[in-house]
């Protein structure tokens, strides 16, 4: 028996040197979160890289915003696509104006990360952000495009139920930051908070119009939005923090393939509000394979 | 040959046996009788180590218990209980086979050990071999626990109670069978029971026992006759007493070769007890009876006079 | 067991009743134009209009009201009859959902897809409780019971393979099949590790227990408080001291132990699985007759021997019971795993609901209800037979 558990440590010794040997060839373990879009961005991502000739490991989908940066920051995954936005949260600076402006953000972000031993590549333009959207047919009824133009129909006293999750209403930067900055402030008979925060069901609520719901929360990339005819109304005012998708890796895997940056910055670039919108759409809606669509996508790329 | 010197056993706050000492001879049926509580069976699982003995000493043949490995002794003598404690997934030849493969006997040996066994005690290998103990009848289990205790042919029969879970008729046929197998095997056999019929029809020596002491020990007839104190006389059957003797007492040894007058119209077998031959007197009203043999054939007379002991013909 | 048969079968009478209204008036199957929008249901007869349809449809009504007319008359023939009814009925069923879906198929929306209402969930469900009570009550055996059940497997084999293209269910699975493999793999091993690993927990915990009995008070009141922590919550207490074992130990790492994935689950699997085993255990060591150690003990067997040849073999049913109930526990508490990135079954579960596509979620959650019911029959049946003088 203790022979065993010698020979055990042994062979573990020696993977261990043997895997120390092996870093510099280890395929890159890409990851992303457990949505739609991050099967997008996922598979889009390891595609890329692939015909880039760099071997990946596809672990998407691996779980929320925090199981999967934890992944990260403890060297278990190498890869994934993360929000700039989402740095008020990570560095606790949430009040900070920089967030608002899409190179700050970025530039800000990148900064702070370095720390971590972590690289932000070049982001995409899509803004992946909090809004709120109202019905198509209400929208065409009443010309509703942006949120000022919501507040002068409110102010009309035009019928309007929200349905938004908890998070949403309470949160600083949500709700209350709209209602502020543009001036207008909903009624509790005006609202109907879900307790999950899941843009699906609130979508569906607005589709369904269930308990007189005409407009819900949303994601700016959000696939449903054309299927379930619902308008994204804009935030002029820019009152909501960028969230433009980037990938997000290990400056070690990063110094293993220099050529990365290269490979993701176009596909990246590519990826505009619209385009992100109808691919999430394709896996969400038409509920086809995002190995696919991403395929797809890259091909129309490359033409 | 067991020997008990000054043994005594105390739990928690009572004394279960108090300095018994206690001779069994090689081959002798010794019944330990008494109330319950009274330490019958604490003395009886001392003997092979169940229990272990607080103060005294038991002697094996000469040799101390203590001496001895205590799962090796155990192996060395034959252990029956009231529920049998037979294993409910084994097949009965399995059952009886036990301690022979314990012992690591050779198969084709323990196979002959356990149809000669079977064969001994009533239950053809036939029919018995490969069933199940929730299949047999309580006495047929019974016997499978006998015959699994002497499997390995010890010298030394333990049994605690046996036939006490039984209905009377089968207790009665395995009293009449246990007598049979002590007579043919003649192993030394302590038998604990609180049923004094089954005492004084089993034992050589009956051993009184009560509150963990020995009160009397001799033989039935001794006890009947002599009891030592008012305890045994009431224990023995008090007024019953001499129903119980005539019990023990065999019809041929009171008969007398025939009178000149007829015989008689009422018959009772040789080997009856007194005891019955005087129930069959009652009931067919008659004071005299015919004694048969095994075949039926008369072989002489039983008057009530001599049924009764009395010297003058 | 053969009772006598007369008089109205009550229970199957009632059943099918059921599964007759509910098919009469409840939606079977709806059409929805895409993944997340609701689709429109229809009950049985309003699918089509077309004769050949309601023909089918008709005759499948008929045989339902056959089945209450033959649990009406319930004697030994007519329920032998009934039980053939059910039984093709259960394998008629897929084949009409597939002429249901070619009724309700439109050209010109390709992503139209079909998702069973609650009409035929009730239907299935009742046609294989009723299944059950007719063989228990013509005293088959079990396996004779599953072997009913091959003509109905068959059939839907046949019908998703060939004709059941637009189901929404199966279009889920279709666009991620690999995932589902993986998933269902990494599922089954969570389960099977962890089983596995508590049983052997369980056995050396229990003999120390029963050498030492000090050790019991303690033993069950940590495994009584391991229990009753929130499964989520445990994840996240194991969290940070995985973390930090996976960063520190350079192998372990390696094998990937760390704040998320397979330890946490494993081990959060481990804990919840030990109560029931390590009670199992302990109650079937126990539970032997005491008169057979004695004798054991008597003839002359070593407390090992007591333990191996007479303890263990006899605790073994009452073991097997506990596999059962601990295993179909895991199955369904790996679903969670899938919330700290362990993979598993339940990451359709959550994906689906995020995404509000609650075929996703059936995809995850159905698998999970078929495995627990396969190994809820198997450990039975097993335990069965190791009863002793057992027969199956």
């Amino acid at each position: 028996m203790r022979y065993g558990l010698y020979a055990l440590l042994v062979v573990a010794g020696s993977s261990l040197f043997a895997a120390d040997e092996a870093q510099a060839k280890d395929p890159v373990t890409v990851s992303s979160k457990i949505d739609t879009e991050g099967s997008v961005l996922g598979q889009l991502i390891i595609q890329r890289l692939e015909q880039g000739g760099i071997a990946t490991e596809d672990r998407l989908q691996l779980g929320a915003t925090n199981i999967v940066r934890q992944a990260l920051l403890s060297g278990e995954i190498d890869l994934y696509p993360e929000y700039t936005g989402n740095g008020a949260f990570f560095f606790d600076m949430t009040d900070s104006d920089v967030w608002h402006d899409a190179e700050q953000a970025y530039a800000r972000v990148r900064e702070m990360d370095e720390a971590n031993g972590l690289a932000w590549l070049t982001p995409a333009p899509a803004n992946n952000t909090w809004a709120m959207s109202v019905r198509g047919d209400l929208a065409r009824e009443h010309g509703l495009a942006s949120l000022d133009d919501l507040v002068d129909y409110l102010d009309a006293g035009g019928e309007f139920k929200f349905a938004a999750s908890a998070e949403f209403v309470e949160s600083e930067q949500a709700l209350p930051a709209f209602q502020q900055a543009y001036g207008f402030e909903l009624t509790a008979d005006q609202l109907l908070v879900l307790s999950g925060g899941n843009t699906a069901a609130t979508m569906r609520a607005a589709a369904l119009q269930t308990s007189g719901v005409n407009a819900a929360m949303t994601y700016g990339t959000d696939g449903g939005l054309n299927a379930l005819d619902l308008v994204v109304l804009e935030d002029t005012r820019g009152v909501q923090p960028i969230y433009q998708p980037a990938p997000v890796v290990r400056d070690e895997v990063l110094d293993a393939y220099p050529e990365m940056p290269g490979l993701l910055e176009p596909l990246f670039q590519s990826l505009d509000l619209e385009t992100l919108q109808q691919l999430n759409a394709q896996v969400a809606v038409e509920g086809r394979d995002p190995r696919q669509v991403a395929q797809e996508y890259l091909d129309k790329l490359q033409d | 040959m067991i020997e008990l010197f000054g043994v005594s056993k105390h739990f928690a706050n009572e004394t279960a046996v108090d300095g018994i000492s206690l001779q069994i001879k090689r081959g002798e049926l010794c019944v330990l009788v008494g109330t319950s509580g009274c330490g019958k069976s604490t003395t009886l699982r001392m003997i092979n180590r169940l229990i272990e003995h607080d103060a005294g000493e038991i002697h094996l043949d000469g040799q101390p218990v203590r001496s001895f490995n205590e799962v090796a002794l155990r192996r060395r003598i034959g252990y029956v209980i009231q529920s049998t404690g037979l294993f409910p997934h084994w097949t009965v030849a399995r059952n009886i086979g036990l301690v022979p493969r314990l012992l690591k006997w050779p198969k084709a040996q323990i196979s002959e050990r356990v149809e000669a066994l079977m064969q001994l005690l009533g239950l053809p290998l036939a029919e018995f071999a490969d069933k199940y103990p929730h299949q047999l009848s309580g006495g047929q289990a019974q016997r499978v626990g006998v015959a699994r205790a002497l499997a390995a042919d010890p010298d030394i029969l333990l049994m605690d109670e046996p036939f006490a879970a039984l209905d009377p008729l089968t207790r009665q046929g395995l009293q009449r069978e246990m007598i049979e197998l002590h007579a043919r095997l003649n192993k030394t056999i302590v038998f604990v029971t609180h049923d004094m019929d089954e005492a004084l029809t089993l034992a050589d020596r009956l051993v009184v026992m009560d509150q963990g002491r020995i009160v009397q020990q001799g033989t039935p007839v001794e006890l009947l006759r002599e009891p030592a104190t008012p305890f045994v006389e009431s224990l023995l059957g008090g007024l019953d007493r001499g129903l119980k003797e005539a019990a023990l007492i065999q019809v041929k040894e009171r008969m007398l070769p025939f009178g000149p007058r007829l015989l008689a119209s009422e018959r009772i077998a040789e080997t009856a007890p007194l005891s019955q031959a005087l129930s069959v007197m009652l009931w067919h009203q008659v004071e005299r009876l015919t004694v048969v043999d095994a075949e039926d054939i008369p072989v002489g007379e039983l008057s009530l006079r001599r049924l009764l002991g009395v010297t003058a013909a | 067991m053969v009772k006598p048969l007369q008089g109205p079968n009550w229970v199957l009478l009632s059943l099918i009743l059921l599964g007759v209204v509910a098919w009469l008036w409840l939606p079977v199957i709806s059409l929805a134009p895409n993944r997340i929008v609701p689709g429109t249901p229809y009950t049985a007869f309003a699918v089509s209009e077309g004769g050949l349809f309601l023909a089918l449809t008709s005759m499948l009504t008929m045989l339902m009201l056959g089945v209450a007319w033959l649990a009406w008359r319930a004697t030994r023939k007519e329920t032998w009859l009934a039980l053939g009814t059910v039984g093709v009925l259960l394998a008629l069923l897929p084949l009409w959902l597939a002429a249901a879906a070619a009724e309700l198929a439109e050209p010109d929306l390709p992503q139209a897809r079909i998702t069973l209402g609650a009409a035929f969930w009730l239907l299935w469900f009742v046609l294989l409780l009723a299944l059950i009570e007719l063989r228990t009550r013509l005293g088959l055996s079990r396996p004779m019971g599953w072997l009913l059940l091959l003509p109905m497997m068959a059939c839907w084999g046949l019908a998703l393979w060939l004709w059941l293209e637009p189901l929404a269910l199966l279009r889920e699975y279709q666009a991620r099949s690999e995932q589902f493999a993986d998933a269902l793999i990494i599922h089954l091993a969570l389960v099977g590790a962890a089983v596995a690993a508590s049983l052997i927990l369980a056995i050396v915990g229990v003999l120390a227990m029963r050498r030492c009995s000090g050790l019991q008070r303690p033993g069950f009141a940590m495994l009584n408080f391991l229990q009753t922590i929130p499964s989520l919550a445990l994840f996240g207490l194991l969290l940070a001291p995985l973390a930090w074992l996976g960063s520190q130990v350079a192998w372990l790492g390696a094998l990937g132990v760390s704040g998320i994935g397979w330890a946490p689950a494993f081990l959060a699997l481990l804990g919840y699985s030990l109560l029931p085993m390590v009670r199992n255990l302990h109650v079937a060591l126990g539970a032997v007759d005491p008169a057979v150690i004695e004798a054991a003990r008597g003839m002359g067997m070593s407390r090992r021997q007591v333990l191996l040849q007479a303890r263990l073999p006899l605790a073994l049913p009452v073991v097997v019971e506990g596999l059962r109930i601990t295993t179909i526990q895991a199955i369904g508490l790996t679903a969670v795993a899938a919330l700290i990135g362990a993979g598993g079954l339940g990451t359709f579960i959550f994906q689906g609901l995020g995404q509000a596509a609650m075929d996703m979620v059936l995809l995850g959650a159905l698998p999970i209800i078929v495995l627990a019911l396969v190994t809820d029959a198997l450990f039975g049946t097993l335990s069965e037979w190791l009863r002793p003088g057992g027969e199956l």
